[in-house]
């Protein structure tokens, strides 16, 4: 451990170092002016003393420079390199000293040693301590190094010179005049020692320096002691010497005064330090306790810090709230002095259940497993919501008798809350009293809310299982088919359905292609489908296949995939399919049976033509064939009448006639009959037609033949319809002339030609009149070919109207109908699309 | 009198031929007629071939055809005679018991000159054939190469 340095000694030290080498500058300056001027007190101090050298001053002054250089706390690289270079001059200088010493030793007699005789060269011991210094002050300019080794040169030195001062003084105090002991100066002594304690000094906190200057014990006491180690023989020789000299007192009183002297002094000395070293030592032992308490301190933080970090990570790792009750209850009870029993509580409906605890006995747990509301203290920091500290349970209302048994002293209730509510809490109890304070509460919280975390992160994780569940569920147990590729159509997972429905296992289906399943023909459309989807990652894409089971028999299905991405952000096709094999048979009958009906309609159509075509030819013939007979009848008669009527009585003439006549009809039937067969076939020209200006027209054309009847026509406002203009002219023609006709008897006759709404899209056109009108019974037999409903004698006309009206109607597209009453007139109605 | 031109008829039936002669009788037309009873003996007559092979080479001043008749019907001699360089320009009136739409349309394409047809009632019978025969006989000027006979009382 490095020496603990006292500052201001340092500091001391140094300036002290600093002084001396001004001292050896001055002192050697003033030699050499001494020198110079011839001043003897500066080269000898006191008369009859030894001078101080030339080469001794010089000396001096360098390693007075050399020091101070080094003394310097910002000192360059430069004043180390002078310091250096004064160092070797001194070291150089003592060297040659010695040389020329040694060499008068070989040559000469050692009296001729004497300074007076050569006033140029020093005392030999000066020049071994100039060697001695040198070296030193050489050491010193390498910074940091040879602490020791310096200050051993330099205690040498500053003996050296102590030992030169101390000849001096204890030869001045002899009653006889010595010889001067050595031929070293006064002042050369003074200035070894002072330079010799300056170097000593220069590094006062290293070396053994460092431990005199430090601040411990060691340093303490050597620094009272060692003056007294030096100074007190000092004095005592001193003394001795002098008393000697004066013979103020004998020698045995010297000796006693000395010892008495020694014991007091040292005796004082020893007890000042004693005094101090035990004021020292309590102090430190003061010290020593309040780091132990901090240390104390410490641990209890660390302590708490763990029961922090405990809790934290079990609740942060754990989805098991128990695990995090358990560990919480568990790091609190070992890790919080004075708590003897730890317990938690959670709400479950009226009661508090105890979910976790530590240092209670079996049967406190059995009478308070399960604590009803609102009981204890338990219940009372439920409610309130609020940390609960009693420090003093004696005086406490609330506590439960239970913990009163266990000799709880104070206790802290700590709640715990979960989504704004207050669900339960956090006890330690103690059988001391005030056991916990602020820290204990903040720790609690922070567990409090740590279980919170627990509490959430354990429902989350709950509705993230149940919603998992809910899913494996609907994908396993629903009875559409999920399979689940990866990109290269490995099956990766198949439902229950889409596995049984192929009469294969799951296992037998993951890890195989996917291609497998399908019917050979359509693996090429499968691939390029599962393309698609790569292609359009979330895109659905549709198609129809066909499947192999497992027993070989084909089911239809039809496909649903689509990209999504996996959780490790790797891409899968997840395909839906149904199965559609009935719906595809079903559909495949449908276009066989709509093939066939097909072909039925084609074959009735060439049916139909054939027998149109037969018609036609049937009717051409008629139109031919019947005629030619007819006409011939017609014309022989006629011709039989005019040559032999002068021959014939009325009655053949008659007969004659009535054939004429029968002749004549037949013509006529033939004739309308022809016209109905034209209608069918003559070709259809819709175009929009003003029904107003058609009935008009065909009013006009009836004009003659009802002229001198008395006939009110009652024409309605007509709307315009789209249909053919002649075929509708020969509707209203033959409408018209039937009520014309069967109006013939009134003596008033009213014809009405209207129009009602009929169905959407459809105008119905009537023509009403107040004839002999129809019998309901028969109406049905209106519309037919020939169907006459009066007899031929009363009405002429042979009954083709409403057919021909009829069969033009429904070419049109629409109906007709009729309605009517015996003698109570009749209203023929037709109908026509809008469009 | 005008000159009277020959007329052929074709018609297979007797009682048409009767009855139509008696009806020209009537107008004094009835000896220029020539009756033939079907397509291939009137195209015979028209050609001068066979039965008709002394016929003088007067072509007729008009021909009147029934459109039904054995062997070829009206309007295949009449499309015979249209095809016919020497013919095509003889006048043709087509008589017949029908109006038949087909028939019509099919004869006027084939280059009729009249459709008539005939009525039931005799009286118009008559009429009709009278003014057919005096229109095509005695009014219409015929196209050369039909040379004009005297009438033979």
């Amino acid at each position: 451990m490095a020496a603990q340095p006292n500052i201001h000694l340092l500091a001391s030290l140094k300036f002290f170092s600093k002084a001396a080498s001004v001292c050896s500058i001055l002192v050697g300056c003033l030699v050499l002016l001494g020198w110079i001027a011839n001043i003897k007190t500066f080269k000898s101090v006191f008369h009859g003393f030894p001078e101080m050298t030339v080469t001794a001053a010089l000396s001096f002054t360098l390693a007075g420079l050399s020091l101070l250089f080094l003394d310097m706390e910002q000192g360059g690289r430069w004043t180390i390199r002078i310091a250096r270079v004064c160092s070797f001059i001194i070291v150089l200088i003592g060297l040659i000293t010695l040389i020329q010493y040694i060499d008068q030793t070989m040559s000469h007699k050692f009296q001729r040693l004497a300074m007076v005789d050569n006033p140029g060269l020093m005392a030999l011991p000066s020049a071994i301590n100039f060697i001695i210094l040198g070296l030193a002050l050489i050491l010193l300019s390498f910074r940091l190094r040879y602490h020791s080794l310096i200050q051993t040169l330099g205690l040498i030195s500053a003996f050296v010179g102590f030992l030169i001062l101390l000849g001096y003084i204890y030869s001045y105090s002899l009653p006889y005049k010595l010889h001067i002991p050595t031929p070293s100066s006064l002042h050369s002594a003074l200035v070894f020692i002072l330079l010799g304690l300056g170097i000593m000094s220069a590094r006062p906190n290293h070396g053994f320096m460092g431990i005199i200057a430090s601040d411990r014990a060691g340093g303490f006491i050597s620094r009272r002691i060692l003056p007294l180690a030096i100074g007190f023989p000092l004095i005592m020789g001193w003394l001795t010497l002098e008393s000697r000299n004066t013979g103020l007192y004998g020698i045995e009183f010297g000796m006693a005064l000395q010892v008495t002297l020694f014991i007091v002094i040292f005796t004082t000395v020893i007890s000042l330090i004693a005094v101090k070293l035990n004021r020292a030592d309590a102090e430190r032992e003061q010290a020593e306790e309040a780091q132990k308490e901090n240390l104390n301190q410490l641990s209890k933080k660390n302590r708490y810090e763990t029961i922090i970090s405990t809790v934290t990570r079990s609740a942060y790792h754990s989805i098991n709230p128990q695990e995090v009750l358990e560990n919480a209850v568990d790091v609190i009870s070992t890790n919080i002095d004075g708590v003897e029993n730890v317990s938690i509580f959670l709400v479950e409906g009226e009661e508090a259940i105890l979910k976790s605890y530590r240092g209670y006995p079996d049967w406190w747990v059995k009478r308070v497993g399960r604590i009803p509301y609102p009981q204890g203290f338990t219940w009372k920091t439920i409610i309130e919501g609020k940390p609960r500290y009693v420090a003093d349970a004696e005086k406490d209302t609330v506590i439960d008798p239970a913990w009163k048994e266990l000799g709880t002293k104070s206790y802290l209730s700590m709640p715990i809350h979960f989504e704004g509510k207050t669900v339960g809490c956090i006890n330690i109890n103690s059988l001391e009293k005030n056991a916990f304070d602020e820290e204990e509460l903040k720790l609690l919280e922070i567990v409090a809310r740590q279980v919170e975390v627990a509490i959430n992160n354990a429902q989350r994780t709950k509705a993230l299982q149940s919603s998992e569940e809910r899913y494996r569920a609907l994908y396993e147990d629903n009875p559409s088919m999920y399979f689940t590729v990866d990109t290269n159509g490995t099956v990766l997972s198949v439902n229950l359905s889409g596995a049984e429905q192929l009469g294969y296992t799951a296992q037998e289906l993951v890890g195989q292609s996917v291609l497998s399943v399908f019917y050979s023909d359509d693996q090429k459309s499968v691939l390029e489908l599962l393309s698609r989807c790569l292609e359009y990652p979330g895109q659905i894409f549709q198609r129809e296949f066909r499947k192999v089971c497992k027993n070989g028999s084909i089911l239809w299905t039809r496909e649903s995939a689509r990209t999504v991405p996996d959780a490790d952000g790797s891409l899968v096709i997840f395909i839906v399919y149904e199965d559609i094999t009935e719906r595809k048979l079903v559909e495949l009958e449908i276009k066989r049976l709509n093939k066939e009906l097909e072909q039925r309609i084609l074959e009735r159509t060439a049916q139909l033509e054939a027998t149109n075509t037969e018609l036609e030819a049937f009717t051409y013939s008629v139109s031919h064939d019947l005629r030619a007979p007819l006409r011939h009848i017609a014309g022989f008669t006629d011709l039989l009448n005019k040559n032999a009527s002068s021959n014939l009585d009325e009655r053949n003439h008659r007969y004659l006639m009535m054939i004429s006549e029968s002749v004549k009809k037949m013509g006529d039937l033939i004739e309308d009959l022809l016209a109905f067969s034209q209608l069918g076939r003559s070709a259809m020209q819709k175009t929009k037609i003003s029904l107003e200006r058609l009935v008009q027209e065909v009013l006009h054309d009836f004009g003659e033949e009802t002229d001198g009847r008395n006939i009110l026509w009652k024409i309605d406002l007509l709307p315009e319809v789209y249909a053919d203009l002649s075929m509708l002219r020969v509707v209203l023609v033959n409408l018209v002339s039937n009520a014309v006709k069967f109006t013939s008897t009134r003596s008033q006759a009213e014809i009405e030609i209207g129009c009602t709404s009929g169905k959407e899209n459809e105008i119905v056109v009537f023509v009403r009149d107040n004839g002999v009108g129809l019998d309901m019974k028969y109406a049905h037999k209106l519309f037919n070919v020939f169907q006459r409903l009066h007899h031929a004698d009363k009405f002429e006309g042979i009954g083709i109207g409403l057919a021909t009206v009829r069969r033009i109607i429904h070419r049109q597209g629409g109906q007709t109908w009729a309605e009517g009453s015996i003698d109570g007139g009749a209203t023929f109605y037709f109908s026509l699309p809008k469009s | 009198m005008a000159e009277i031109k020959r007329i052929l008829l074709a018609e297979d039936d007797p009682k048409d031929v009767e009855l139509t002669l008696t009806a020209l009788e009537a107008n004094n037309l009835a000896n220029e007629v020539d009756v033939v009873h079907d397509g291939e003996q009137a195209l015979d007559y028209l050609y001068r071939r066979r039965d008709f092979k002394m016929r003088s080479d007067h072509n007729p001043a008009v021909v009147l055809l029934d459109l039904k008749m054995p062997k070829l019907d009206g309007l295949e001699v009449l499309r015979e005679i249209r095809a016919n360089e020497q013919l095509s320009l003889i006048p043709v009136v087509m008589l017949t018991s029908s109006r038949e739409e087909r028939d019509l349309v099919e004869s006027y394409k084939l280059g009729v000159n009249a459709y008539v047809v005939k009525p039931v009632d005799f009286d118009k019978f008559i009429i009709a054939v009278k003014e057919l025969g005096m229109f095509w006989a005695v009014i219409n000027e015929p196209p050369p190469g039909s040379t004009p006979r005297t009438k033979q009382l």
